[in-house]
């Protein structure tokens, strides 16, 4: 069984077709990167199959649980991070940390566990008790980011996970991503830097006006660089 | 002058903008919008006809006391807007609005940018104003035979003296505050209460004092002696001034207040035109707030119930949300206990319980509609642009739904206090308090959730950052409009039942059903509306 499945998958906004009958298949343990100009239809796609938006039609299952069926057992398999990852503002980073866990069923000593081992990955020790207001978007980014792997889900879907980070932070990303990977998991994720999908993607899917249009794998000889 | 213009000029494209984007649908919110000020005009004109025909009876000393009804109004109002214009100019000079931030980027003399915001602030004063207190100064003259457009014209100026007075009052308050109020936005809100409260409860104290009630059984001469020793008919009051432009005309008093109120304006507008902009751009460069205070701090922090508790912090984190909530509260705390200190001793027609509980009743639901639009209704649309995050998560919408749903009915509970000290404090007849204590708690109830089901339907995300918008959205009139129609039915209800047309239990009996019956529409339709959100 793939975990991510997507049969025929087709979104228009009125007579726009946004995502026109895609498919794709994404196994255990690999990291797939979908790359393409602006407006091809990557959020689009990626929110329908987080249930934000409703597919016209076609099908997709995440770990063998339809979107349309059974939303919530295919949520359960999921962590997400919108391409916007503002969050509540009234919440402090530690506090939205603390808040995600419970809405994901953990609590307790495991909880604060998994917090305190997720933490260190960024330098944001300093602001967690901040109220999250004020967040750089880069520090919007990493604690929405944390939030999504706190129950350790066995997907991660990612829309645009570096967009505002410092060189530092988009290695620490890449890396993390790949770790994650490596423990059985599998990681779906949308970028516009082609060296960040060369060096952390397995395969690469390139969107074009609403169709997957080629599909590769990554290995040393593959520029993605002469590909658009 | 001509930047003046311009600027003017693109508050009206947004205005056409606005309407062009679906001019039918948008025609009919402003017209229901005109709908309902006009009825609460009326309902304003209605009450005070009644009253003021009650006193003409009294001739002479009926219309002195008439005449003494509009001053106590006057310095009320003046107190009202006074401190509402604190609160409001606070505001302004602490959020930065994003039109206001683009403006300082270009090149235009901040003399412009001030005047504009200024202008703009003192005409939406002026219109609620003339919306409240014409209705009450055109009965009066109706009343005592003094309408003519004199009359009319002398009341606008009164008007206009209030708002000019307050607005710029409000503004240098604020300008002189701004430093203090930085960072500390909390306690200057309980202090800003604290004060609003006492001064409120001292001008009724000033307005209803000890000898006004024995001013119903005096004999002329007493009337005469009693009258003139009243503390709001002091001469050198400035508020006598106005008030008497009002009811007996213009004299050396208006000419004064008019040069006052010209000099008040002068010094803020010089003040303003100097501090405003730099006041605004010291806080844009203001380090940003910290840490939460430290009476914050890890209460609740545990998310037991995790959406009940992020919903109720964002209730009670945002200063200008507590603030609001408090504003609104107290304002009505006000209004039902200068009622109770005015209706104490006044002679009693025969049909007054029946108006009096009638008028009570309608302005509890009327003040319970105005907070629930502005808090419940838009917990949904609120969620604004995290709402990927909610809406991705493994929650059913049905529970996200419920707390919505358990944190509206927390929120109900000032709202039973509130019914609650009306229904205590008033002059009711005793056989009346407790039915109306339950009806009361039984509409706010079922208001609650019809508000929290009807913004669940079709939540406007795009403007969750700015909840008075989602309220006075399409979707917000139409619940306004909802809400009104049950008071309405309600009050219908209350009055057959005093008037012994039906029976305690049959009208307790129908306000359930109704409630009852709306609460499963809606909630079915916003279950199944929730499934459909696209975001
Ligand atoms: N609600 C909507 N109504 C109408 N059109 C929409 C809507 N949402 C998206 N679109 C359109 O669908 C197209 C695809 O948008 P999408 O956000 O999926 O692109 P993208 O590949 O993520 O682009 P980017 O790289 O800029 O993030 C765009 O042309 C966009 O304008
Ligand atoms: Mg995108």
């Amino acid at each position: 069984m793939k975990v991510v499945e997507i049969r025929n998958l087709t979104k228009t906004f009125g007579t726009f077709i946004a995502v026109d009958s895609v498919n794709l298949s994404v196994g255990k343990g690999e990291r797939y990167a979908l790359i393409g100009p602006n407006g091809a239809g990557k959020t689009t796609l990626l929110k329908m199959l987080v249930g934000l938006l409703l597919p016209g039609s076609g099908n997709a299952a995440i770990c063998g649980h339809d979107i349309v069926r059974e939303p919530l057992a295919a949520k359960k398999h999921f962590g997400y991070v919108s391409d916007d990852p503002s969050a509540y503002d009234y919440l402090t980073g530690s506090e939205f940390l603390t808040m995600t866990g419970r809405l994901r069923g953990l609590a307790g000593a495991e909880l604060d566990k998994r917090i305190a081992r997720l933490v260190p990955l960024f330098p944001i020790s300093g602001i967690l008790r901040q109220s999250m207001t004020r967040y750089s978007r880069g520090n919007k980014q990493k604690i929405a980011f944390l939030a999504s792997m706190l129950a350790e889900p066995e997907l991660l879907i990612i829309d645009e996970p570096i967009v505002g980070l410092d060189s530092a932070s988009i290695d620490t990303m890449g890396k993390t991503l790949v770790d994650y990977a490596a423990r059985g998991n599998t990681v779906l994720f949308v970028t516009h830097i082609l060296d960040f999908a060369q060096k952390f993607a397995g395969r690469v899917g390139v969107m074009h006006m609403g169709r997957i249009t080629k599909e590769l794998s990554i290995n040393k000889s593959i520029k993605l660089g002469n590909l658009l | 002058m001509y930047i003046l213009g311009t600027l003017f000029r693109a508050d009206l494209i947004l205005m056409k903008r606005w309407f062009a984007a679906g001019i039918y649908s948008r025609l009919f919110v402003a017209s229901l919008f005109f709908l309902l000020f006009g009825g609460i005009a009326y309902a304003l004109y209605g009450i005070s006809n009644i009253f003021f025909n009650n006193l003409a009876a009294f001739d002479r000393y009926g219309q002195m006391t008439a005449a003494y009804i509009i001053h106590a109004a006057i310095a009320v109002v003046l107190w009202l807007s006074l401190t509402s214009s604190v609160a409001a100019a606070s505001g302004t000079v602490l959020t930065s609005s994003p039109s206001l931030t683009y403006l300082l980027t270009l090149p235009v003399p901040r003399v412009w940018i001030t005047t504009w915001t200024y202008l703009k602030t003192i005409s939406a004063n002026l219109t609620v104003m003339l919306f409240v207190f014409v209705p009450v100064t055109l009965s009066y003259a109706g009343a005592f035979d003094m309408l003519s457009l004199g009359f009319l014209l002398r009341t606008v100026l009164v008007l206009s003296c209030l708002v000019i007075v307050s607005g710029s009052v409000g503004m240098l308050v604020a300008l002189a505050l701004v430093g203090w109020l930085r960072g500390h936005e909390y306690h200057f809100s309980v202090i800003g209460f604290g004060l609003f409260f006492g001064g409120m409860v001292w001008i009724l104290k000033l307005v209803f004092p000890p000898a006004l009630s024995r001013i119903y059984d005096a004999t002329s001469e007493q009337f005469a002696v009693l009258f003139a020793g009243l503390p709001l008919n002091n001469p050198v009051l400035p508020t006598f001034w106005l008030a008497q432009t009002v009811t007996s005309g213009i004299s050396g008093g208006t000419l004064i207040a008019v040069l006052l109120t010209a000099a008040v304006l002068l010094i803020s507008l010089g003040v303003q035109i100097r501090r405003f902009v730099p006041v605004i751009l010291a806080e844009h460069s203001r380090p940003y707030l910290k840490n939460l205070p430290e009476y914050w701090k890890n209460r609740l922090s545990h998310f037991r119930y995790p959406l009940l508790i992020k919903d109720w912090l964002s209730l009670v984190r945002l200063p200008s949300e507590t603030g609001y909530g408090l504003f609104l509260i107290s304002i009505a705390a006000f209004f039902f206990l200068s009622l109770s200190y005015g209706t104490k001793n006044i002679s009693h027609p025969g049909n007054w319980q029946v108006q009096l509980i009638v008028f009570s009743f309608s302005w509890l639901m009327f003040f319970t509609i105005a907070l629930l639009l502005r808090f419940i209704f838009p917990l949904v649309s609120r969620e604004g642009r995290s709402a990927w995050y909610l809406f991705s998560l493994p929650k059913p919408r049905t529970e996200i739904l419920l707390s919505k749903v358990l944190l509206a009915v927390l929120s109900d509970i000032p709202l039973f206090l509130l019914a609650l000290i009306v229904w205590r404090v008033l002059p009711f007849a005793a056989g009346y308090r407790q039915i109306m204590f339950g009806a009361s708690i039984m509409i706010i109830f079922f208001l609650s959730l019809f508000q929290t089901f009807l913004g669940a339907i079709a939540p406007n995300f795009s403007l969750g950052h700015d909840p008075e918008k989602v309220s006075t959205s399409g979707m917000g009139i139409l619940t306004l409009g909802l809400s009104v129609a049950v008071t309405a039915e309600a009050c219908m209800l209350v009055s057959m039942m005093i008037t012994g047309r039906i029976s305690q239990f049959l009208m307790t009996g129908v306000l359930f059903a109704v409630g009852i019956f709306l609460t499963v529409l809606l909630w079915l339709t916003a279950g199944k509306a929730m499934q459909r959100y696209e975001w």
